[in-house]
């Protein structure tokens, strides 16, 4: 490609964001409002009561499992039971909701000072989201893993003490310490279903990211949807940009090994994440032997093949790659097919059965509106009056043309499906039939007494701009019958 | 004086009336009902093939195989005849050619077309808040895509250009989408509608869903070796200036753990990565444009034109 086309390229507008903080974190909240009243002479409070209200309301989030994936995971790199090579890129998860990376934290406070209300911070918010990948090599390392996510319940992320009946025994989880589970946000109950994955603690130290890296891990993408494919969910009607936020691993995949990926959440893991090179933090045993429990929001697989099937790869391979020779809407004549065959499918025309009104059965050409070259648009007038109108008969080859023929039919079955439709344009045509019924018979009226109403039939609209003709002349009759009245 | 109008007269001047399209026309000049909003974008859709069956479309599958794309132009006939049928409506249809019914139709075509390729033409433009385009819509082009990416890569972008509007020519042009959607939810199948005449189409991966890579990786008994491409560039404020690769491209081979040769420390390579561009503050954002790889571009040119 041309350096010039580089250029013109560019200015599609990606515009990389650090973070999209909510302006509200998941909750309850409780506002409250007081008002008192003062004198204004003698500067004293009116009336003792003070007049005040409670209102409690709270901002549900994302915490364990997403309420409604299919609205809010825009996709997956490599894509879920994707075969390709992906050696050496990072999986990630593509999301509509651009917040939803930063409406928790993997810190027990939160990791910033909110800034002022309608202000953004330049600091460092790491994500609470985390992308963890797997094979069946840490299975070998580790027997006892199970790949696949565990279908469970939020009170299983609890310590025993805080909900008796939890699978988690001695293991770890995000609830450690705890003694209830007041920590459940609002509307969330211990006997919700989720989907959790047990990771032995020296696994999840190699592979987790650590807190200084989750600032990097996920961030958000503005980007222009003029030339994307349309999908309501990217932005909200007649919004010409889409926000997007992007999570991403840190882990590379293993060539022609079945990699896992999930989705996790680390809220609050800030004691357990690994140091940098992948140990134990300070204050955990090395050599701890126990799990840890992690929140599966999304899940899915793909295969790295080592061989490459990138997009411009997969792109090039379309139509058979370089040996492929039509690239037209149309089917491609067999060798040996006769000379009428052969340019009735190079124009786009498909042989199909026809059942003939008259109980016959015969073969018709069918042709449908995507065609191979550039048909110029003066073929049918219209209106048709009916499919019959429509069909050509090629008198050389005794074949009937069908295909304007089932247009018309295709076009009535698809208005008449409608009844909204077919009634209001029946309606309409009703009031465009008598308009021009009126209008006859207003011309008429205006020829045959042009005498009395002494307007000239063309001029009655000049005259009288702010009616209709119509109108105009009634009351044109109704004055010329007042003066006659008085002339008697 | 009197005069008197027979009933006679009048009808006699209806039937001349309705037996000729231009006398309704003429009539109807000035006083004919605007034909509603609902209806015309309701025609407008099935202008631009919303609601046909897709074996109306592409009536043999080897026409359109699986991993093919296919370039077409809309016979304008085929969709006239559609939208005459969607309009014949409360037609009688065993009438002649010339019956009021008929006549009536034929003297509103003038007055319908132009609303329903209005209509047609802002479809995609109001969803997307832009003006819809003023072209009378007499030609129109477009292609069928087949093949997994479309559900690989949901947000896939397309480029398309007539000829002599090209990125190559001097004054390039990119041709406005009537339609770019995919044929349903699970469908493999994307169907673009474009106008004017197709000479040139690019597709290529969605912006959003760029992914993080690197350049080269192997691992030999836990020794690994990798690069990474990087861009330079300066930040002033928030506009970026782009000063083109870092060559030759750089070293990343320490910023994997010596515990697990695959997993990356994100910090350590952000560190790197600052170091390389001479930036003072790193962010979420540069490590997302530095880390992603470039757009995957493929260009389709019609050989024929």
């Amino acid at each position: 490609m041309a350096g010039d086309d580089n250029k013109y390229l560019l200015n599609e507008l990606v515009t990389f964001i650090q973070h999209h903080l909510p302006g509200l974190d998941a909750g309850a909240y409780q506002l409250s409002v007081a008002q008192t009243v003062f004198d204004s002479t003698t500067n004293k409070q009116v009336d003792d009561d003070t007049l005040q209200n409670t209102y409690t309301f709270a901002v549900q989030g994302a915490r364990f499992a997403l309420s409604n994936p299919g609205q809010t995971v825009a996709g997956f790199f490599p894509a879920d039971g994707g075969i390709g090579e992906y050696s050496t890129v990072l999986p990630h998860v593509l999301f509509y909701k651009k917040t939803l990376p930063w409406i928790r934290y993997p810190t027990l406070k939160p990791p910033f000072t909110p800034p002022p209300p309608g202000q953004d911070t330049e600091a460092d918010v790491p994500t609470w989201l985390a992308v963890l990948l797997l094979d069946e090599d840490d299975v070998a390392q580790f027997p006892g893993l199970q790949l696949k996510p565990q279908n469970v319940t939020i009170g299983d992320l609890f310590p025993p003490a805080a909900y008796a009946a939890s699978t988690l025994g001695t293991n770890l989880s995000y609830f450690q310490g705890t003694t209830d589970t007041s920590d459940l946000d609002y509307g969330e109950q211990p006997t919700d279903a989720i989907q959790a994955i047990d990771l032995p603690l020296q696994l999840f130290w190699q592979i987790a990211p650590t807190l200084a890296d989750l600032n990097f891990l996920a961030h958000a993408r503005q980007v222009s949807l003029i030339n994307k494919p349309s999908n309501p969910k990217a932005a909200p009607e007649g919004e010409p940009t889409g926000d997007f936020s992007i999570v991403f691993g840190n882990r590379l995949p293993q060539t022609q090994k079945k990699a896992y990926a999930y989705l996790v959440s680390l809220e609050a893991m800030q004691n357990y994440l690994p140091t940098d090179d992948g140990t134990a933090p300070s204050g955990m045993q090395p050599t701890d032997t126990r799990t840890i429990r992690l929140a599966v929001l999304q899940n899915w697989t793909f295969f790295s093949t080592g061989e490459n099937a990138a997009f411009t790869d997969q792109v090039l391979a379309l139509n058979g790659g370089s040996t492929g020779t039509n690239a037209n809407l149309r089917l491609v004549p067999v060798t040996g097919s006769g000379t009428v065959v052969t340019n009735a499918l190079n124009m786009g025309y498909v042989p199909l059965n026809h059942q003939l009104r008259t109980g016959g059965q015969t073969v018709s050409w069918y042709r449908g509106p995507l065609v191979p070259y550039q048909i110029p648009a003066a073929r049918v007038t219209l209106p048709i009056a009916s499919p019959d109108a429509a069909t050509v008969f090629d008198p050389t080859t005794g074949m009937f043309d069908t295909s304007y023929a089932a247009a018309w039919t295709i076009g009535r079955m698809l208005a008449l499906q409608d009844s909204a439709f077919s009634t209001a344009l029946y309606n309409w045509k009703k009031t465009v039939q008598a308009a021009t019924v009126t209008a006859v018979e207003n011309a008429l009226i205006a020829e045959k007494f042009e005498d009395i109403l002494q307007i000239e039939p063309s001029t009655a609209k000049a005259q009288e701009t702010e009616m209709s003709p119509a109108k105009a002349l009634q009351i044109k009759l109704l004055q010329t019958m007042l003066q006659t009245k008085v002339n008697q | 004086m009197r005069t008197r109008l027979s009933r006679t007269v009048f009808q006699a001047r209806l039937t001349a009336t309705f037996a000729s399209h231009e006398a309704i026309q003429t009539t109807l000049q000035d006083v004919i009902p605007d034909f509603p909003d609902p209806l015309h974008n309701w025609m407008a859709r099935l202008k631009l093939l919303y609601g046909v069956p897709f074996n109306y479309l592409v009536p043999d599958e080897g026409m359109l195989p699986p991993e093919s794309i296919r370039f077409f132009y809309v016979d304008v006939n085929w969709v006239n005849a559609m939208l005459d049928g969607a309009y014949s409506i409360g037609r009688d249809l065993s009438s002649a050619e010339n019956s009021a019914d008929m006549n009536l139709d034929r003297a509103t075509l003038a007055h319908i077309h132009p609303k329903i390729n209005a209509s047609a033409g802002a479809i995609r433009a109001k969803s997307l808040g832009q003006p819809g385009t003023d072209s009378s819509l007499e030609v129109i082009s477009g292609f069928l895509l087949r093949s997994k990416i479309i559900g690989e890569y949901p947000g896939l972008g397309v480029y398309a250009y007539e000829k002599g509007q090209t990125p190559t020519d001097p004054t390039p042009a990119m041709m406005t989408i009537l339609r770019l959607e995919k044929l349903g939810d699970q469908s493999d199948t994307l169907l673009c509608l474009l106008v004017g005449d197709a000479f040139r189409v690019d597709i290529h991966e969605a912006p959003e869903h760029l992914h993080y890579g690197i350049f080269d990786y192997t691992a030999t008994n836990g020794t690994v070796t990798a690069h990474k491409v990087l861009q330079s560039f300066t930040k002033t404020g928030d506009n970026v200036t782009f000063n083109g690769q870092i060559k030759p491209p750089t070293d990343i081979s320490s910023c994997f753990r010596t515990v697990s040769p695959r997993t990356l420390k994100i910090s350590d390579l952000a560190t790197v990565i600052q170091n390389a561009n001479h930036l003072a503050a790193f962010d979420s954002a540069e490590m997302g444009f530095e880390m992603t790889e470039g757009v995957g571009l493929v260009s389709f040119n019609n050989q024929s034109a």
